[in-house]
């Protein structure tokens, strides 16, 4: 495998962004509810993801800044029209226990680019790295919509208290993932 | 999902993102906490007294996020010239404190101060509580001190992030069954005194 094929696989698998760097952890607790919803959900929050990181890392990259302060900025306002857009197109609207929802996809948004602007690789890199990334999201995010979704329509008393149980869930899912180590 | 009612739960899920990656030793969750203890009061107290009385709806949200931000960058570069060595590891994780939903819990109409505090309290126990565990077990460990004698090996799960899933997963399990607990004996209590 090239070099970039293995940044990509290790994206999607072994630095998986919502299991191995927790980011985005509570956007797919809150967010995916169902298996069927969660793959249309789950894929425009993955163009969003997709977007707002590479328009950041490109501006960052094209303006010769040094990683800093006003780099993170600029991913806030990448991430701030992303979310405009996925607003417009009907999610994260309401609230939810009283914050608005735009703030449970800030994390993840903001963390890729930062992420991926740490590694110090050159832009094709980068651009494998996000994909990949993106990618490894939308997995996570229906996979654990799935979960939740078993989960809620268990008879079990224990396993009813369904936010412990995911968690639980989504430890060993991490724990399966660096099985793929190998790569 | 969370019963609102129960602050423990509520305060887990509105942390859950320092809960989970400011844990793997005790040094970097007391860093992390006390980072986000400090960004939460200061934006609780900036909103209280300025941005609420000229901002409303979305606006003040935006300001309130770019302030936590430039904070938390802030602590970052304070952090980073006495502990790099938790930069190295968790440096990203402290820049994103400021768009973690906990440090705008004190901003929120329905909260009161008293349950204010006592939700920062709760947080901070939880943190130690689930950064201990994870030392213990993962490392062996206690402050970075070998505790564990020679020849027995750290269950290096709950060092990975497996381990603060795990560890979150019980802790919130804990609450649960506590809570409910606590809440039947009250009821019965309740009941005789009524009777």
């Amino acid at each position: 495998m090239t070099d970039s094929a293995v940044l990509f696989w290790e994206s999607v698998l072994t630095k998986n962004i919502v299991l191995v760097y927790f980011l985005g952890i509570l956007l797919v607790v809150v967010e995916a509810n169902n298996l069927k919803e969660s793959l249309r959900k789950g894929f425009k929050f993955t163009v969003a993801l997709l977007s707002a990181s590479l328009l950041g890392l490109i501006i960052v990259i094209s303006s010769g800044l040094e990683i800093g302060f006003l780099s993170l900025w600029i991913y806030l306002i990448s991430s701030l029209i992303a979310v405009y857009f996925l607003q417009q197109s009907g999610e994260l609207q309401d609230e939810w226990l009283g914050l608005p929802k735009m703030i449970l996809i800030l994390p993840i948004m903001m963390g890729l680019p930062l992420i991926v602007e740490s590694r110090g690789l050159d832009i094709s890199d980068m651009i494998f790295v996000v994909a990949g990334s993106s990618i490894g999201f939308y997995l996570s995010f229906i996979i654990i919509a799935a979960m939740k979704e078993k989960i809620l329509k268990t008879d079990a008393n224990i396993i009813k208290e369904h936010g412990p149980s995911l968690l639980m869930a989504i430890g060993i899912l991490s724990l399966i993932i660096l099985a793929f180590v190998f790569i | 999902m969370i019963d609102e009612n129960n602050p423990f739960e509520y305060v887990l899920i509105l942390g859950i993102l320092p809960l989970l990656m400011g844990t793997r030793n005790l040094l970097t969750s007391l860093l992390v906490t006390l980072v986000a203890v400090l960004i939460t009061i200061i934006i609780s107290v900036i909103n209280q007294y300025f941005i609420k009385k000229y901002l409303e709806g979305k606006s003040r949200w935006l300001v309130l996020i770019a302030m936590a931000l430039g904070l938390s960058y802030s602590s970052r570069l304070i952090i980073f010239s006495n502990f790099p060595k938790i930069i190295n590891s968790s440096g990203i994780h402290i820049t994103l404190l400021g768009v973690v939903p906990l440090v705008y819990m004190g901003c929120l109409e329905k909260l009161q101060n008293k349950d204010f505090l006592e939700n920062i309290f709760i947080f901070i126990v939880f943190m130690f509580t689930t950064a201990l565990f994870r030392e213990l077990l993962g490392q062996g460990t206690f402050l970075g001190t070998k505790i564990i004698p020679p020849g027995s090996p750290p269950l290096a799960i709950m060092a990975k992030p497996a381990g603060a899933y795990i560890t979150l997963s019980l802790l919130w399990l804990l609450i649960k069954v506590v809570y409910r607990k606590a809440e039947d004996i009250n009821q019965k209590i309740s009941k005789k005194e009524s009777e």
